[in-house]
């Protein structure tokens, strides 16, 4: 770089201008003239020359040779008057001469004395890589062998351009021999004389590398490109169609195939024949360690020359032909004969000459298929570049699936963290349902505190609130009421006296039951345990309904005979029990719907209530028959229908059901005592006529709208299905609690 | 001492054991004569006869018929050629006979031909009897060997042999490209161009150190 440009600015201006006078610059690339006068010179000429190096080779082609040749010797001509101008000038700065031959010698070497004296950094590597065996050799050998270098790039540089390759060559050949015999003459031992030959090629080699590597004059550069061309047509060829035993899945074999391709690329790069030769030695030597461990054994020639071919085909070196041609042409040829390096060079010789002269025939194809691979129709299935790809995918697909493992591993953490979390969250569960449990069992105890006191509240605040519902309803008419309601209070408080109350009551009920009464009379007599049948039908409220509905409908008449056998009676009562209480509710609907007197205000208030608990009974009852109606009424007249019951009782119902029932009617009434003796016994007592109904009823009515009182009668209901004569007993100490 | 450096093509059709019978060489000399470079197709090796050192390059060849016009390659400037069949199969014998004519018409300079018959081995299937073997070797100028690579036999003759006539070859000072120089002496090499020598020229050696009963022809085809 520096060295070009420097002198440039010192040499005169005129001598850049361009050489027809005009006054822009010339070019030594354009022979001197500027880009201008250079395309018209050349239009003038009607035939290319610029590049002398590029399109020299398609100019030997195309035109015939004599012209080409004075062509190039008219060139030559202006060249040397060129030169000779410079060389005028050079005297004049000599000093800068030497900074200039550079540059100019590799362009236009002929016209520089001495540019091998040049030293460029690589000549100055060789020189030192030799020194001590050129230290060894006696003064007069190596000035001889100077002396020899100095003629021999003297006469490569003058006539690189005039004289055939060949005729290069040979002069090149017979340097070497002349040297040889030189240093034969001067005694000179063997090992030294080949080193000393060695350096001679190598430092000579390296100067005129340019002028005679891919030289113009040769069509090189176009059988570099041609057999480049030829090499990527046949990249479909595989090591199969070689027959070459090619482990391509051994990664050891792949980087031997891998260092055997830039082995045999690195040929390009070296200048001295020797040192490509020795890239080519080498790269074989790289296909003999692969086919080592491919075949697993000493390989032959038999299989050293495929895979030579093959590793040739994929590596596909640049300048190949050139390459070959400068070994050939210029390397020592006792070396190129003999040796190693000759060997291996033959090798590749043979290799390039079998890719270039490559057949259907010679790969064993048939033609038509291998027509169809070269035009690029078809393409093999297991070419080297696919096996590659095939490769890839494999060591892509493991480090895949080490990703996996690992996204399993954490998959599998992640999945322990859930399962934990899930127990933890089983146990949180777990541990919220017990407590849950806890806080329910409390708040059963709760539930149940509620109930009892529902049904003391029925009893003590009820008492006071039901009069007023009741006074505004029907019964308005029946005065009494709120006398009654008044007593109630009074009642209520003789609550403590209720137990004799209720024996009292019952046993006149009881008494009143006939045969059935006379039974009970003395278990009255024992007080509520021993209490039977009858008892329960008093104790429970509910159960007492269904029994009695129950004995009403299935023994309409002949309770008072059936009813001798209590445990006839004590079969009905618990199998019925779930429906009567339905039957309870909707008997007090239906006890009302038949009289339409009372249906207007009675309904509306208690249906209502009894709607919301029980909507499906209404049915039921409507399409029954009046009489058994009222029939049931009259047993649920205890608790619900007193307050219908009541204003029907007296006018129509009570007719109705002292006709049907004169019996029942007085275990009725017993019943609603039964029920009354928990809730209000002195009631009845007081008021034993409508009057007290009216009582039962607005007591009957709340406790029916009061759900506790279903779950009451569930729990009764349950005991009840047990054993009815224990149930009495528990039931009376509920109601005793 | 004077040293002769020469290069030996072994030629021969595929599988007749040319590389087995070079591989059978260079192991059981190995620790004394034969450097071996890597892989067992090209090899050198020294043989010392009569204060004589001879260095022998060994060139195995491709025998698949595909490689087979890539041949002058590399029996190019060879000094001695091993020409390889497979006395089992006879046509092995008649693709030698192929590739002696091919010699004949591009090798210039005087070469040594040896003709080894290899499987002996397989005597009982044998194809190609000796006799005819024999005196086809005589017709060419060469030499005829029966080995065993299998059986390591009769190899090291083959190669003392081709040795000797190299030896021979100098001598005669016939040859370019063999390389004669001597340690001792500071006369420039001996090779000098000279026209081919008429084929029919056969000369009986004498007895070499290790020779065996075989006649021996060296041809300067």
């Amino acid at each position: 770089m520096f060295t070009k440009k420097n002198p440039a600015l010192r040499i005169d201006e005129a001598d850049l201008k361009c050489k027809n006078g005009c006054d822009f610059f010339g070019n030594p690339e354009w022979d001197g003239y500027c880009s201008h006068c250079y395309y018209k010179e050349r239009d003038q000429k009607k035939s290319p020359s610029r590049g002398e190096s590029a399109s020299r080779g398609s100019q030997d082609k195309d035109s015939p040779l004599p012209i080409t040749m004075a062509k190039r010797f008219s060139k030559f001509e202006e060249k040397k008057q060129q030169q000779r101008q410079q060389q005028e000038k050079r005297n004049k700065f000599s000093k800068l001469a030497s900074s200039l031959r550079k540059s100019t010698s590799i362009r236009d070497s002929g016209r520089l004395p001495e540019p091998w004296l040049e030293q460029s950094p690589e000549v100055e590597r060789i020189k030192q890589e030799y020194a001590s065996q050129l230290s060894s050799i006696s003064p007069e050998v190596s000035q001889y062998m100077n002396k020899y270098i100095q003629a021999l790039c003297r006469t490569v540089c003058s006539d690189a351009n005039n004289m055939s390759i060949d005729e290069l060559s040979e002069k090149v050949q017979k340097f070497y021999q002349n040297l040889s015999k030189c240093m034969d003459a001067q005694n000179i031992n063997q090992e030294l004389k080949e080193q000393v030959l060695d350096y001679c090629e190598k430092f000579t080699m390296t100067i005129l590398y340019r002028n005679l590597f891919c030289p113009a004059t040769t069509t090189d550069e176009e059988k570099d490109l041609a057999i480049q061309k030829r090499i990527r047509q046949l990249s479909w060829v595989n090591a199969k169609h070689l027959d070459c035993r090619i482990n391509e899945t051994n990664k050891e074999v792949r980087d031997l195939v891998y260092t055997s391709f830039t082995d045999l690329l690195g040929m390009d790069s070296e200048k001295a024949p020797q040192d490509k030769l020795q890239a080519v030695v080498k790269c074989c030597r790289n296909i003999f360690l692969l086919l080592q461990s491919s075949v697993g054994g000493p390989a032959s020639a038999d299989e050293f020359l495929p895979a030579l071919i093959f590793i040739v085909l994929k590596a596909n070196p640049a300048r190949l032909k050139s390459n070959i041609h400068f070994i050939t042409r210029f390397c020592n040829a006792s070396r190129l004969m003999t040796g190693e390096g000759g060997y291996y060079f033959t090798n590749l010789c043979c290799a390039v000459s079998f890719i270039e002269n490559m057949t259907a025939q010679s790969l064993s194809l048939p033609e038509d298929e291998f027509e169809q691979y070269m035009s690029g129709e078809v393409v093999p299935t297991s070419t080297w570049d696919s096996s590659v790809m095939m490769y890839e995918g494999i060591s892509l697909m493991y480090e895949h699936l080490v990703a996996l493992d690992d996204m399993h591993k954490r998959a599998d953490s992640v999945l322990e963290n859930t399962d934990v979390l899930m127990n933890k969250m089983k146990d949180l569960s777990h541990q919220i349902k017990i407590r849950v449990d806890d806080i329910l069992a409390k708040t059963q105890i709760n539930l149940s505190t509620e109930k009892v006191p529902t049904d003391i509240d029925t009893e003590n605040p009820l008492l006071e609130l039901l009069p007023p519902p009741i006074a505004p309803m029907v019964v308005a008419p029946v005065t009494q009421n709120t006398p009654e309601s008044g007593k109630l209070n009074s009642l209520s408080e003789k609550k403590s006296l209720i137990l004799p109350g209720i024996t009292k009551y019952a046993f006149p009920s009881d008494s009143e039951l006939d045969a059935l009464g006379a039974d009970r009379t003395p278990g009255d007599g024992a007080l509520p345990l021993p209490m039977s049948d009858s008892q329960e039908f008093l104790l429970t409220p509910s159960s007492t309904y269904g029994f009695s509905a129950l004995d009403e409908l299935a023994t309409p008449d002949e309770l008072c005979a059936a009813q001798a056998s209590l445990n006839f009676v004590q079969g009905l009562s618990a199998v019925n029990y779930d429906i009567d209480i339905s039957d309870t509710s909707a008997d007090s609907s239906a006890g009302v719907s038949p009289h339409p007197s009372i249906l207007s205000v009675s309904e509306n208030k208690d249906g209502s209530p009894e709607t919301a608990s029980v909507p499906a009974t209404d049915p039921h009852p409507d399409p029954d028959p009046a009489s058994l109606l009222d029939t049931s009424e009259s047993p649920t007249s205890k608790l619900l229908l007193p307050s219908p019951m009541k204003p029907v009782a007296p006018e129509p119902c009570s007719g109705l059901d002292k006709e049907s029932f004169p019996e029942e009617q007085s275990s009725t009434p017993v019943h609603s005592q039964g029920k009354l003796i928990s809730q209000k016994p002195p009631e009845v007592p007081t008021n034993a006529t409508s009057s007290n109904y009216e009582s039962f009823t607005a007591q009957g009515w709340k406790i029916q709208s009061i759900p506790c009182d279903t779950g009451t009668s569930d729990l009764n209901n349950t005991n009840r299905t047990k054993k009815p004569k224990d149930d009495p007993g528990k039931l009376m100490y509920c109601d005793l609690d | 001492m004077r040293t002769i450096e020469g290069k030996i093509v072994v030629l021969g059709s595929q599988g007749v054991g040319k590389t087995s019978m070079v591989v059978r060489y260079i192991g059981k000399m190995f620790s004394h004569h034969i450097s071996p470079t890597i892989g067992a197709s090209f090899f050198t090796c020294k043989i010392n006869i009569d204060e004589t050192r001879v260095k022998l390059q060994v060139w195995d060849t491709a025998g698949q018929e595909r490689f087979r016009s890539m041949a002058p390659m590399y029996y190019r400037n060879a000094n001695a050629a091993l020409l390889v069949f497979d006395i089992t199969q006879y046509h092995t014998f008649t693709a030698i006979k192929n590739w002696v004519k091919e010699l004949q018409r591009n090798v210039e300079e005087p070469m040594v031909l040896a003709l080894v018959g290899n499987k002996t081995d397989l005597v009982n299937q044998r194809k190609v009897l000796r006799e005819e073997a024999h005196q086809y070797a005589v017709s060419i100028g060469g030499t005829y060997f029966e080995t065993s690579a299998l059986q390591d036999e009769g190899i090291e003759e083959v190669f003392l042999n081709s040795a000797i006539g190299m030896i021979k070859l100098s001598e005669d000072s016939q040859c370019t490209s063999l390389r004669v120089y001597d340690s001792s002496d500071t006369s420039s090499p001996t090779a000098i161009l000279q026209p081919p020598p008429p084929l029919t020229s056969a000369v009986q050696l004498d007895k070499g150190p290790t020779q065996g009963e075989q006649e021996r022809v060296l041809a300067c085809c």
